[in-house]
């Protein structure tokens, strides 16, 4: 629209003329309404003209207000309602509005008046003889201004409550202003009284007085404070020196305030002043002390801005805050200005990105992105957020923080909706992995009674179980600056499931005490429950206990109830990283049992175990241990031994195990269909082949001795035997009324092969240790064969008493058993004269089926004298 | 069992010659019960 | 989940030693197989006992049976430990 052209401005009183013709006076009052800078679009009528949209444009284009359905409701006078209307503070805003021309007696009525500066208000105007009354109306602050175009005076007084203009604060400010208003001169004075002004929640109140006057369009201000004012939060502000401040319309020309904000965390002191008179421009200082807070902005103002210079502060929790490049703010009571700073803590870094701070008097909000980065105990951080904050707290997309270690990779994801002070709220979600195997869960958190506290629900698949083994964790946090804790009460629990072929039942870890977490590790009591685990050939029942640990250190005390065991560890953590190990002590004592025997080849009917030693484990497990068994007594079936007793020192190393009796391993009893007693022997073994050194036992009234034995091997080797009786070995025939009767004592040689399941025997050889018997006792048996067989009798009678001077065996015994004994015996039967007699006999048995079936024999009277039923099962 | 017998002419003294065989036939044992076992015990073979 | 379905299903199968193996490890297969094993020693224990034989023989000889009586089909394990079906 072109600039106005001038010859409408010397016009104004033919205008007059035509308003007495309502036609032409709408004529008029549109043309001049336009030429005053209308526009209007959508010209109706509802009982009088309606414009639906209006603007009013300044000579420059630039809007001054604008608003809708602007109606005409009468003519004389004439009376204009519009529902809204907005000003715009068009630039320059320099020159002083100039005072409202000659215009007809009206009376317009605003609903709502939204201008710069000041909060949405009813306005009423009436102009009545050239005077001008306005009524401004918002919530419950009220104010009226009168102005009197002939003389030029003007006068104003309100009431303004403080809640209206700053929610959550009490108290009312009544103010009074008079003076004169010519053309574009305005001059006059104000003076407001504050009175119980204060924060909504607490009793402390504090009065304020301002003292304005406008001179020409150069105005000053002067406020006072007469107490400290509460603020919420434990905060007050308080003015040791009245407020200055002076101006023209331009803005800002002299600034001086010393204002004091104190609270729990420490102080903040603003001071401001002006470098000369009239320079519009001064530097001033915002410093922050106290426990929580430190560091100073330099500050710098002029006509339009106040700005912060680069500075960085110390906040509490420790935070630091500062800004690289100066920040604007415009010293308007609208405005925005965009700010870039960064807010620290320990090596992370919060950084804001085209983040904007824009204000409507005491409503502010902002509005950017920030973006997090840095470390943390040892794990990479960085995360964004786009979105805004208000008073209100901060609106807009959740958060997202990912969290990076070695081991770990988290993703969260951080609702902000809800985060406000004083609590902060949190509710997070979380998803990720931990060494590869997938993780997820929510990290609930607020802060209470001075420390941050929450709950975190997670579930991780374990990397060991191939199949379920969900590892479920609930526990309760709180903590602030370095100490965190978990509550006693939290609790990880292991679901069943397999790792590789053993299946292990549930486990329970809950914390006893609470665990104190620390950059090494944890620190607390700890209580397992788990019910044991299940393989195909073995079973643990369910295992309880303590662990203390206590960042690297730990101990463990645990039983297994069912089988009584006590198992006591303690552990060293060692190395770090992937090179983590541990290394430590244990010690065990259990007594033996059936129980236990499932996974073994040997029943343990009874028996004291008690152990000791030392491990390491570095991804492989090492141990130094001794062990002590006492009370054995096993069985391999039909084969029972007892009074087993002996100390084994024990080494497991990478390439496999080694075993080494300490001093002799004794057995009392060896039931194997003859009984061996009091067998003792030393052993060295790996488990796969084993090395027994003097070797002894007793065997059929006689001894057995090996100084040295290996097992398996291809090798016969020799074991000694002496004195044994032949009355004994009379005895294997396990016949009541033997026919056979023989004593005396023989011994020798008996070279053995012992290989994985059998026995050999080679070129053994044995004598007569001293003078032996024979006797043939004459039975039914032995009498039917004299009577058919001449020689037969001849020799059996030969046979019936034998002393024996010399005897001479020679004994081979195949792998399955079958022994050939070659025996010649010469010695005189008493009975005939001491007949000389050569007896030269062979016997071949089945020696292992002979012992078997002693061993049943045995079993049987076992079973009578135990009254168990035959196949009682186990 | 079955002794057998042999008797040579008596120098000055008598010699004589004793061949004794034991049998033991309790390995059928197991394997019957073992047998029986597995049959009659489907829940378990 | 009983024996002859874990079997038909390749689960577990049988071995030399005389005790039922796990072919492919489920929680299932795993518990059933320490149940049966443990009624399995039991029953050689009182085999053994009987007949003066040792748990191990007797185990042996009952695995040498299981194997020539189990279904076709089903899982054996080799002397040298390799499963193969039968």
């Amino acid at each position: 629209m072109a600039s106005r052209p001038a010859f409408v401005r010397r016009k104004s009183r033919w205008l007059i003329a035509l308003a007495l013709l309502p036609l032409w006076l709408l004529l008029a009052a549109a043309v001049a309404a336009y030429a005053y800078g209308l526009r209007a679009r959508g010209l109706g009528w509802q009982d009088g003209p309606v414009l639906t949209q209006w603007r009013w444009l300044q000579d420059d284009g630039c809007v001054q207000a604008q608003g809708e359905s602007l109606r005409i409701t009468r003519w004389r006078p004439l009376t204009v309602d519009a529902p809204s209307m907005t000003l715009f503070a068009c630039k320059p805003v320099a020159a002083v509005p100039t005072a409202p021309p000659w215009t007809p007696p009206f009376d317009l009525s605003i609903g709502a008046l939204s201008a710069p500066g000041l909060p949405p208000m009813a306005v009423a105007i009436r102009q009545r003889e050239q005077r001008w009354q306005a009524r401004a109306r918002h919530q419950r602050s009220e104010a009226v201004a009168v102005y009197d175009r002939m003389s030029g005076r003007w006068s104003a007084q309100g009431r303004i409550q403080a809640g209206d203009i700053a929610p959550g604060f009490v108290g009312a400010l009544t103010f009074t202003g008079k003076g004169s208003w010519r053309g574009n001169r305005l001059d006059g004075a104000f003076r407001a009284q504050g009175r119980q002004l204060g924060h909504g929640k607490l009793a402390r109140r504090t009065g304020a007085t301002f003292e304005a006057g406008v001179a020409a369009g150069r105005w000053r201000l002067l406020a006072t404070l007469d107490a400290p004012l509460a603020l919420g939060d434990g905060w007050s502000l308080e003015a040791s020196q009245a407020l200055h401040a002076s101006g023209d319309p331009g803005g800002v020309t002299a600034l001086s305030l010393d204002l004091r904000a104190a609270g729990p965390q420490g102080s903040v002191r603003l001071s401001l002043d002006t470098e000369g008179t009239g320079v519009a421009r001064g530097q001033g200082m915002l410093t922050l002390a106290g426990p929580g807070l430190a560091g100073t902005v330099p500050l710098r103002w002029n006509r339009q801005a106040l700005d912060l210079l680069p500075a960085t502060l110390t906040l509490p929790e420790g935070l630091s805050l500062s800004w690289p490049r100066p920040l604007a703010l415009p010293l308007a009571p609208s405005g925005e200005s965009s700010i870039s700073a960064e807010l620290r803590h320990g090596e992370l870094r919060l950084k804001s990105v085209d983040s904007l701070l824009s204000w409507q008097q005491a409503r502010w909000h902002w509005q950017g992105r920030l973006e997090l980065t840095g470390r943390t105990a040892g794990h990479a951080l960085s995360g964004a957020w786009q979105g805004r904050i208000d008073a209100a707290g901060p609106a807009g997309e959740p958060a997202r923080l990912t969290v990076s270690g070695t081991d770990l990779l988290l993703s969260l994801h951080l609702p902000v909706a809800g985060l406000r002070a004083p609590h902060w709220p949190v509710h997070a979600r979380f998803s990720g992995r931990y060494r590869g195997a997938p993780l997820s869960g929510t990290l609930s958190a607020r802060h209470e009674r001075g420390r941050w506290e929450g709950v975190v629900e997670g579930s991780v698949r374990s990397p060991l179980h191939s199949r379920g083994g969900t590892v479920s964790v609930s526990a309760r946090w709180h903590g602030r600056e370095t100490q965190w804790f978990l509550a006693s009460g939290s609790r990880a629990t292991v679901a069943e499931g397999l790792i590789g072929d053993v299946l292990l039942k549930p486990v329970v870890v809950s914390a006893v005490t609470p665990l104190r977490l620390t950059p090494t590790g944890a620190s607390g009591t700890l209580r397992l429950d788990t019910d044991g685990a299940v393989a195909a050939r073995w079973g643990l029942p369910a295992v309880t206990g303590q662990v203390a640990i206590a960042g690297r250190q730990g101990r463990a005390r645990l039983r297994v109830p069912a089988w009584q065991t006590e198992l006591a560890l303690t552990a060293t953590r060692v190395g770090s990283g992937r090179k983590t190990g541990a290394e430590g002590t244990l010690e065990i004592a259990t007594p033996l049992s059936a129980a236990m025997s499932r996974g073994l080849g040997v029943t343990l009917q009874q028996g004291r175990l008690e152990g000791q030693g030392r491990w390491q484990w570095r991804d492989e497990l090492r141990l130094q241990g001794d062990v002590s068994v006492s009370g054995l007594a096993l069985d391999w079936g039909s084969i029972r031994a007892s009074g087993g007793k002996g100390r084994v020192h024990i080494e497991r190393r990478d390439d496999g195990l080694s075993l080494s009796s300490n001093g002799p391993v004794t057995l009392a009893e060896l039931q194997v269909g003859t009984l061996l007693r009091d067998v003792r022997m030393t052993v060295q073994s790996d488990l796969s082949t084993w090395h027994f050194t003097d070797v002894q036992a007793g065997v059929l009234g006689g001894r057995l001795e090996a100084a040295a034995l290996q097992w398996p091997s291809l090798r016969y080797q020799p074991v000694t035997i002496s004195r044994i009786d032949l009355a004994e070995v009379a005895a294997l025939q396990n016949d009541p009324e033997p026919t056979v009767r023989l004593a005396g004592r023989v011994g020798g040689v008996l070279p053995l092969r012992l290989t994985k399941d059998s026995l050999a025997l080679q070129g053994g050889r044995l004598s007569h240790e001293g003078p032996l018997l024979l006797k043939v006792r004459p039975s039914a048996g032995v009498g039917a064969i004299k009577d058919s067989h001449h020689t037969a009798g001849l020799a059996l009678n030969a046979l019936s008493e034998l002393a024996i001077h010399d005897l001479q065996a020679r004994l081979d015994m195949s792998p399955d058993g079958w022994l050939d004994a070659a025996v010649t015996i010469k010695g005189q039967n008493p009975q005939q004269g001491s007949l000389p007699v050569i007896l030269n006999y062979t016997h071949r048995e089945n020696v292992l089926e002979l012992l078997r079936s002693l061993r049943i024999g045995d079993e049987i009277s076992r079973r009578i004298m135990e009254r168990k039923p035959v196949d009682g099962s186990r | 069992c079955t002794p057998r017998v042999a008797l040579e002419a008596p120098k000055e003294p008598i010699t004589i010659n004793l061949n004794v065989k034991i049998d033991h036939e309790i390995r059928l044992k197991v394997e019957k019960d073992v047998e029986q076992l597995i049959s009659q015990d489907s829940a378990l073979f | 989940l009983d024996l002859d379905s874990a079997k038909s299903q390749g689960l577990v199968g049988e071995q030399p030693n005389g005790y039922l193996g796990v072919v492919k490890a489920t929680p299932d297969a795993v518990a059933l197989a320490a149940d049966i094993n443990a009624k399995r020693r039991a029953a050689y224990e009182a085999i053994a006992r009987k007949n003066g034989a040792t748990l191990d023989q007797v185990a042996i000889l009952a695995g040498q049976k299981a194997i020539e009586k189990t279904a076709p089909g089903t899982y054996v394990k080799t002397p040298d430990g390799q499963w193969i079906k039968k």
